[in-house]
């Protein structure tokens, strides 16, 4: 296994799974903030997320430890599991319960509870259990092999991330040009992942580079848009708190650059 | 003008400027001395709108308003009571068989119009709105005329505005001609609309998200709404698409004076019959002062617009200008109003959000096969302050004292149901010009005469019985039901014959080609939507066809044409 400053490809996708969970929990906490933390559930992305952190973080400095790697895998299932539970609570409460319910669905889905938002802690969690998985010395999750399963929970979390982007953006009314942003390189490295595990082509592999090179950079673009955001809402990054709370989704370019940071890692770490 | 000195308005050539929308000053051209190629009076819908697109097509413009050059930024407060001066509370006389409240409701005084204050639902009228006479056939006691113009003549314009306006609507609209998508996307609901929708989904009534002329996501330097709910006291966010904040900017910035404070007095005309300019008072002065023009638009709403022309009655025109059909302030309408509020065990704040809430159902709004009546209304969300409330409670609930004080602690609990309702034109319902009382400049002042016709109050007695079933679908108690109405229409019909009509479908005047009205008061038939989007999609067909006419050289008869190029011409100096 190849090593980039001295880590295997394993211990980089343990540090993004750290950095990613806590950027999914940074974004679950204004929203659910926001509604008032009404329903209790809503402390449970912080309950799992905060798990998986302390195992990331636990399996970063003891990566040879049986318990510490056995650890990441209970939380990173748990995470799966809870961004499922999630997206559940989000289509209930986000759409069922509202009034006009799926005659609304449209307005529902653009005003409420993110659809897809709490899969982002199940693309997290995916990512942990690989991690652990593969720090104990397995090959394959599942059966299938590490690399390949790297690349299909970035491939589905960009289009997923992208799809869920979109929507917001729309409701938005793409009022900037680079709004349109989640709908390239995400959706087309989504879309050549599994061109890539197919064909195992050199095209493939290099056009798959390029993509995921070029989603980890438009994270930061997105970052600094939704920034950008926020000061044009009513005062500016002078009121910021409600500007945050109402505004874009503070972290959540950030998770394209994340994922897109795994995938290279997947495909040159692996 | 008896024994008043007429003057030319400032010889000195100055620089002025103009309150921008973030607190700026704009920099803006004095054409006081010019005779310029068109003189609005009036800054709203109409002639703010019409201003706009006509500076912007290269001509001289001055719109002159008899109220202030609002700043959005310092001249709004959010107090209910402190917010008058937004309204034309200038002394009017109200009569007829149901006397109408005027003010608040239906109208504005000062830049930007009634749409500082109105409440932004920006609907498009229906292809049968405008062939009511067609459809429906002659009904006894009633006037109804058809469009001189169509759907299809304003379709592009109603594009046009709603582009402007950035109007945040639903992505599918279920009611009227399939159309492009809205600029913008719908706002979110507020409470009193999740009540139109709870209620109105468990009764089987078709519900849809509102379109509504402010901004949900930010547009070229404006903020999206922040929800505050003080939208008809003037936004102090610019998140409102008013005319004051959209078209007025443009119009400076394409060369256009906007003069506040100036009350037309009347239309000057020549020999000829054509007219030359306007007279007007300056705030408080007593001197009468003129703005020379090559045309003349008034667009000051159904009172002021028939007012102005009845009162520019001259030896050549004994009954007021552009009145040879008789048609001038007649044919008056209003919308009905009616309100239905009614109780909830949850908070509501009825305030929050603007009043449109976001929800609307435009499913009575078509002639309801097996009722007695023709025409329909529109279902919408209102949201009354506090102030306005507790008035409509003493007014609508004989409420006073000990227990209006006791019901009002429960205002947050109220959810109230309005609607736009269709009023037939009847020939009765008019303005003119009252005998002897006399306004602080010695204009004789408007008297409003108007009366319903029987189908408009059985379509407010089926209004209010669907309202109350939907509050209380939704869980509402206690409803009770205030008569109100809203908007003022027609007075100035436009129409093909000039026997029976006023303007012609580009809004000019039969009789004097070089007078064009540019308002509601051009409406034949009222239509159950709000009109503020019609109105505006006329002014820009209006200005689109006055570009055509100016290219052709028809427009301005005694000039030839008032094409832009051509600007200096002896200034006529015409006195009635």
């Amino acid at each position: 296994m190849s090593t980039f400053l001295g880590w295997n490809g394993l211990r980089w996708l343990n540090a993004l799974t750290a950095i990613m969970v806590l950027l999914v929990m940074v974004d679950a906490f204004i929203g659910h903030y926001r509604s008032g933390f009404a329903v209790r559930a809503q402390y449970t992305p912080f309950l799992s997320g905060g798990a998986i952190l302390i195992a990331a973080v636990l399996a970063g400095i003891a990566p040879h430890e049986g318990w510490a790697l056995q650890l990441l895998l209970v939380t990173g299932a748990g995470g799966v599991l809870t961004g499922i539970v999630g997206a559940g609570y989000h289509h209930y409460y986000g759409i069922t319960s509202k009034p006009g319910g799926y005659g609304w669905l449209l307005h529902h889905l653009m005003h409420h509870a993110p659809p897809l938002a709490p899969f982002a802690l199940s693309a997290v969690g995916a990512l942990a259990v690989l991690v652990a998985t593969g720090l104990r010395g397995s090959g394959a999750v599942l059966g299938v092999p590490l690399r390949t399963a790297a690349l299909c929970v970035v491939a589905v979390t960009l289009a997923g991330a992208a799809l869920q982007a979109t929507l917001l953006h729309y409701r938005g009314a793409f009022n900037n040009p680079l709004m349109y942003a989640p709908l390239t390189t995400p959706v087309l490295s989504a879309a050549a992942v599994p061109w890539l595990i197919l064909t195992r082509g050199r095209w493939a592999l290099l056009s798959v580079t390029v993509l995921f090179e070029a989603t980890f950079l438009i994270g930061f673009v997105g970052l600094g848009m939704h920034l950008r955001g926020f000061d044009r809402m009513m005062g500016g990054l002078r009121v910021a708190l409600p500007n945050v709370l109402d505004g874009p989704a503070m972290t959540a370019p950030a998770l394209f650059s994340g994922f897109a940071a795994a995938g290279l890692t997947a495909l040159y770490l692996l | 003008m008896g024994d008043r000195m007429t003057r030319v308005a400032d010889a000195r050539e100055r620089t002025l400027t103009a309150p921008g929308i973030d607190g700026e000053r704009v920099p803006m051209r004095d054409r006081s001395r010019e005779e310029v190629d068109f003189c609005i009076v009036g800054a709203g819908a109409g002639g703010g709108t019409l201003g706009a697109k006509l500076a912007e097509a290269g001509f001289s413009v001055v719109i002159i308003d008899a109220g202030p050059h609002w700043d959005p930024t310092r001249d709004f407060v959010s107090d209910e009571a402190a917010s008058h001066p937004l309204f034309w509370t200038d002394e009017r006389i109200s009569a007829g068989e149901h006397p109408i409240e005027l003010g608040s409701n239906n109208s504005g005084r000062g830049v930007g119009g009634s749409t500082v204050h109105y409440s932004m639902i920006a609907m498009r009228a229906h292809p049968d709105d405008f062939r009511r006479r067609t459809i429906l056939g002659e009904i006894a006691g009633a006037e109804l005329r058809d469009w001189p113009l169509g759907y299809a003549d304003l379709e592009p314009f109603y594009e046009e505005v709603e582009h402007d306006l950035q109007v945040a609507g639903p992505t599918f609209y279920p009611w009227g001609r399939r159309r492009k998508r809205y600029p913008q996307r719908e706002h979110d609901l507020n409470a009193c609309a999740k009540v139109l929708v709870e209620g109105c989904t468990k009764l089987g009534i078709p519900v849809a998200p509102a379109p509504i002329a402010t901004l949900s996501a930010p547009h070229r330097g404006r903020s999206p709404c922040v929800y505050r709910g003080f939208c008809n006291y003037g936004c102090t966010t610019n998140a409102k698409s008013s005319v004051l904040v959209t078209y007025v900017p443009r119009a400076i910035r394409a060369g256009a004076e906007v003069r506040p404070g100036c009350m037309a007095a009347r239309i000057e005309h020549d020999s000829r019959g054509l007219a030359t300019g306007v007279l007007y008072f300056r705030a408080d002065g007593a001197e009468l002062h003129r703005q020379r023009a090559r045309n003349v638009v008034v667009a000051g709403y159904a009172v002021e617009t028939p007012r102005l022309l009845l009162g520019s009655a001259s030896a050549m025109f004994p009954d007021g200008m552009a009145n040879s059909s008789g048609c001038v302030g007649r044919c008056f309408m209003v919308h009905t109003g009616d309100q239905v509020f009614a109780k909830f065990p949850e908070r509501i704040n009825q305030y929050k959000a603007p009043p449109p809430g976001g929800a609307i159902t435009e499913h009575f709004n078509r002639t309801i096969p097996g009722e007695a009546f023709v025409c329909g209304y529109t279902i919408e969300v209102v949201g009354p302050h506090v102030v306005d409330f507790a008035s409509r409670m003493a007014t609508s609930r004989g409420l006073w004292g000990a227990s209006l004080r006791r019901e009002m602690l429960d205002y947050n609990y109220w959810s109230g149901l309005g609607i736009v309702g269709e009023v037939l034109p009847r020939r009765d319902n008019r303005v003119e010009l009252h005998h002897d009382e006399r306004d602080r400049h010695g204009l004789p002042i408007p008297r409003v005469v108007f009366g319903y016709h029987g189908n408009d109050q059985a379509i407010v007695r089926h209004a209010v019985r669907q309202m109350t079933s939907i509050l209380e679908a939704a869980g509402g108690r206690e409803s009770w039901h205030a008569d109100r109405t809203a908007h003022l229409l027609g007075g100035c019909r436009m129409g093909h014959d000039p026997h029976d009509s006023v303007v012609d479908a580009d809004c000019r005047s039969h009789d004097v080609p070089n007078l064009w009205i540019c308002d509601g008061s051009v409406f034949p038939t009222s239509a159950a939507v709000n009109p503020s989007l019609t109105i505006q999609a006329i002014a820009s067909r209006t200005a689109a066809r006055i570009r055509e006419l100016a290219a052709r050289r028809e427009l301005s008869p005694h000039h030839g044409h008032a094409a832009p190029a051509a600007r200096i011409h002896p200034a006529p100096r015409g006195t009635a």
